[in-house]
């Protein structure tokens, strides 16, 4: 049976206040979309609901995966369930080593080599996880430590923001080989589902994209090819979005 | 050299090796061991440095009487007046001679076995010019030990341009009341370092070392690792005096309550120009209804000095948690990986065999959380 996210009429709350006014989409396997949205509409939102944060209390809707309702599952649960996400701006963790992360994460057990060194980070492995590393160093920590989990379903948020020209080669790359858009995954085999967060639509340029949403005030009214959405928001900007949802 | 026959049991030989202690191993350096008031062990095949009971220097050297009481004031309470009455004196005397500089670490060890002990131990360390010496004190009594007092004055000489480690895991029993009294004078160039470990549930730990700066660009640093579960009272504090002309001091604590108190009142003092110092003390509570007091102090009359203090007490960041969670490991897991990480402290200038040791403490203590 071929697995999929499935969002159905979620509303969240954050201490009280609403979010996510009832959010659809549906990821099958093999599929990877993107998420448009302007600064606060409730993008990191969504991602961090479907990963599983106590602090984002769904009051509404329901968030399966792999056939399973995991609104109640534990942050935890929903990793070993095969989830995944790579943050915008994750916390710095004092005392545990990048290195030490890794090696419990690994899906193999293992420290994986060729990734570490093609994103460059062996003199990362000893230094306290995120402590005074750069915009772009931490994007390929967030990275090197999904490419260890090996997730099911892969949350990008904002991967290239802060990245220099490049990292982001590598970085694009790197997702576009864990997601299983690269062609040395057969099209039939791909299984990876995947949601993205951009901004700047750069992530495009690497990953060929399925379906593409945009997202406003915690809502998604449209969806659509990627690029053609994109060309839209660049052309008009969200502020197009808006007027064409007003006159709906 | 071997002093009288005590067996030890298996377990008692276990609860040494927790505290870095190994027994009977000739490749090493030295040892030696107190048991309760018998002394059990003392090993010696290095060149340059000198260990024997207290009592047998006091009689070989008419000197040693010299240093007894120098920095300590026996009327300074009733431990120290304890052990200032004690005609019979227990304890170790230690010296490296001029230039011997030892890189492996040298071992003492005081174990209480019987109980309703009373353990009363009086230490002189010297480094000569020149030198260097890491000592290992490690403190431990049988599991089944229901209450002792372990009562020790160590008063350290550290001379011109030598330079002495002192560490200390603590593993005492539950019951165990423990009150060191100890005091260092550091000389011109010299430096002294003390790492002081404390990780299992203890009675009662009362400690404040003090440590003269006296001369020109001495350094002194007092580094301290507690870890408080439920029923421990800790009271960790220390003091550097900085009584010379480019005189250092750093005072580094690392404190973590499960349940259990700890104080840690730590003072650095300039008394003259051009020295300097530095405090960081940073608290972890695990849980409600431990408590950490952390007061650190600097204290100066002198314009032309730096100090300088960094504290924080609190918990672990839930959003540091959470992030380690959404990685697929449990909440315990990701709370003890980042308690282990906040007590790993990498001490710059320590053998690793001594690092080792205090990981190894680290590590056990944390599992057991």
């Amino acid at each position: 049976m071929k697995q999929k996210l499935l969002v159905k009429n979620l509303n969240v709350e954050i201490e009280g206040e609403k979010i996510l006014r009832g959010v659809n989409l549906e990821i099958p396997e093999g599929e990877t979309h993107i998420l448009f949205g302007p600064n606060g509409c409730g993008k990191s939102t969504l991602l961090k609901t479907i990963m599983g944060y106590p602090k984002y209390r769904i009051t509404k809707g329901t968030i399966s995966f792999k056939s399973k309702k995991i609104n109640k599952l534990g942050l935890n649960e929903r990793a070993q369930l095969g989830i995944g996400v790579m943050y915008q701006r994750p916390p710095e963790v004092k005392g545990v080593p990048l290195k030490k992360i890794l090696e419990i994460i690994s899906d193999n057990n293992e420290l994986k080599e060729k990734d570490i060194s093609d994103l460059n980070l062996e003199e990362y492995l000893d230094r306290d996880l995120n402590l005074g590393f750069s915009g772009g160093e931490t994007k390929k920590a967030e990275m090197l430590q999904l490419l260890h989990q090996n997730p099911d379903l892969i949350l990008l948020d904002e991967p290239e923001s802060g990245v220099d020209i490049e990292n982001l080669h590598v970085l694009g790359n790197k997702a576009k080989k864990l997601l299983q858009k690269a062609l040395d995954t057969k099209i039939m085999d791909r299984k990876k589902m995947g949601l993205i967060i951009t901004h700047t639509g750069y992530i495009l340029d690497f990953i060929e994209a399925d379906k593409a949403y945009v997202m406003i005030d915690g809502t998604i009214n449209c969806s659509g090819n990627p690029h053609e959405i994109f060309e839209a928001i660049q052309k008009n900007g969200f502020e197009g979005c808006k007027a064409c949802l007003e006159n709906k | 050299m071997s002093g009288k026959q005590v067996n030890l049991t298996d377990e008692d030989k276990k609860k040494m090796l927790n505290v870095g202690v190994k027994q009977k191993d000739k490749e090493k350096s030295g040892s030696y061991i107190l048991v309760d008031d018998e002394i059990v062990e003392v090993d010696l095949n290095l060149e340059g440095v000198e260990l024997m009971p207290i009592e047998m220097a006091l009689k070989k050297y008419d000197w040693v009487e010299d240093y007894m009481w120098k920095l300590v004031d026996p009327q300074k309470d009733e431990y120290t007046k304890k052990a200032y009455e004690d005609k019979n004196p227990k304890g170790y005397f230690i010296r490296v001679k001029k230039g011997y500089k030892v890189k492996f670490p040298l071992q003492a060890c005081f174990y209480i076995k019987a109980t309703r002990k009373e353990q009363v131990v009086h230490n002189i360390l010297i480094a000569e010019e020149g030198s260097e010496l890491h000592i290992i004190n490690g403190c431990a009594s049988g599991n089944y030990v229901k209450e002792g007092y372990h009562i020790g004055i160590t008063e350290t000489f550290v001379k011109k341009d030598a330079f002495l480690s002192y560490t200390m895991i603590h593993d005492w029993a539950a019951g165990v009341t423990v009150r060191p009294r100890s005091a260092v004078e550091v000389g011109e160039n010299g430096q002294y370092m003390s790492n002081y470990v404390s990780l299992k549930e203890v009675h009662s730990t009362e400690t404040s070392p003090v440590v003269y700066v006296n001369g020109k660009n001495g350094k002194a640093r007092l580094n301290s690792i507690l870890f408080a579960p439920d029923n421990t009272d800790l009271f960790v504090g220390g003091k550097i005096q900085l009584n010379a002309k480019g005189a250092r001091g750093d005072i580094i604590s690392r404190t973590v309550t499960n349940g259990g108190d700890i104080k840690a009142p730590v003072e650095l003092e300039a008394t003259v120009e051009k020295a300097s110092g530095y405090m960081e003390c940073n608290g972890l509570i695990l849980k409600d209804g431990g408590n950490i007091f952390s007061s650190p102090s600097l204290n100066s009359s002198i314009q032309d000095v730096e100090l300088a203090h960094e504290a924080s007490v609190g918990r672990i960041g839930q959003e540091e948690i959470e992030y380690l969670m959404s990685r697929g490991i449990t909440e315990e897991q990701a709370r003890s990986l980042i308690v282990h990480g906040f007590l790993d402290l990498k001490i710059k200038g320590l053998p690793e065999f001594l690092q080792h040791s205090i990981d190894d403490a680290v590590q056990k203590s944390i599992k057991g959380m």
